[in-house]
């Protein structure tokens, strides 16, 4: 019987996202494409395709990705979740 | 004096209970991701709900400050955000939270988005925030033309605290006081401790 772990592409994984609270897990995501794919398929899964990419922020770890990366790029851990918040608008002015 | 005033409820309180369910329900779905980044339920009470803002960077933890959202006459209106004491409640003054919430408006350019103070409440300057549509000089930005687009929901509210504050916290900065106290036979050794952002 074959391994099933062995079986798996090594140019695909799961990535989870965060999308403005709402949690959802894009598979498969082929890790040689820029994040900005994966990205997008994480908005049309949890209904927030109407807003431009641009308006979003991408964060890991607290820290904003260049979503023009490819995925492999970022070395994620089997565990990571990206967040994927809206930017503020421009505040604190009068 | 204070410019903002408390709303009423003129929309269907069921809807709004029933929206307000729905943010709650939405933020328990993804709780503990948001516990782990340091942000706490403290209650619940519709139309009411509070957080406490933690920094888990540092050590020890610290509770910077905590936030109560009313959610009275959502979303004909987006919530309102108070600055609060998290032992006591009470109304939290600028100098009372040890953070600045950044805002770069370029590399060399950034803004602090907690506003007022002094005889006016403070408030979290950002488009979503009711203390933001009700200032005067934000009449020309409706709430709008922003409901139901993602700006004034409970995670969105939260995103954007955490983002522009603890998210920023590098450590603490520990400075020696030296006073020289005449007259007295001791010298008490002080510490000024300051967040680094």
């Amino acid at each position: 019987m074959k391994d099933q772990k062995n079986d798996k592409n090594p140019n695909q994984r799961s990535l989870t996202f965060i999308v403005n609270g709402t949690e959802t897990i894009v598979d498969p995501v082929n890790v040689n494409q820029p994040l900005h794919v994966s990205v997008n398929k994480a908005l049309q899964q949890t209904g927030n395709s109407g807003r431009p990419l641009g308006d979003w922020q991408v964060l890991f770890n607290d820290q904003p990705l260049d979503i023009n990366k490819k995925v492999e790029e970022f070395n994620f851990p089997d565990n990571a979740v990206i967040f994927l918040s809206l930017k503020a608008g421009q505040g604190g002015h009068f | 004096m204070d410019i903002f005033e408390e709303s009423e409820q003129v929309t269907d309180p069921e809807v709004t209970r029933k929206k307000f369910e729905q943010e709650v329900r939405k933020f328990r779905a993804v709780e503990q991701q948001y516990r782990t980044k340091g942000i706490l339920i403290q209650n619940i009470q519709f139309p009411k709900i509070q957080f406490a803002f933690c920094s888990t960077k540092l050590q020890p933890n610290i509770i910077g400050y905590s936030v109560l959202l009313d959610f009275t006459n959502y979303d004909t209106e987006p919530p309102s955000i108070k600055f609060v004491n998290p032992f006591t409640n009470g109304k939290l003054k600028r100098e009372e939270i040890p953070f600045a919430f950044l805002q770069f408006k370029s590399p060399f350019q950034h803004q602090d988005l907690i506003q007022g103070g002094g005889t006016m409440d403070i408030f979290f300057c950002i488009p979503g925030v009711r203390e933001y549509h009700q200032h005067p000089a934000h009449s020309g930005d409706s709430w709008l033309l922003y409901r139901g687009k993602g700006e004034g929901t409970l995670l969105f509210i939260l995103d954007q605290l955490y983002l522009h504050s603890l998210s920023t916290i590098r450590g603490f900065l520990l400075q020696p006081i030296t006073k020289m106290q005449l007259h007295q036979e001791f010298i008490v050794p002080q510490i000024n401790i300051q967040i680094t952002q």
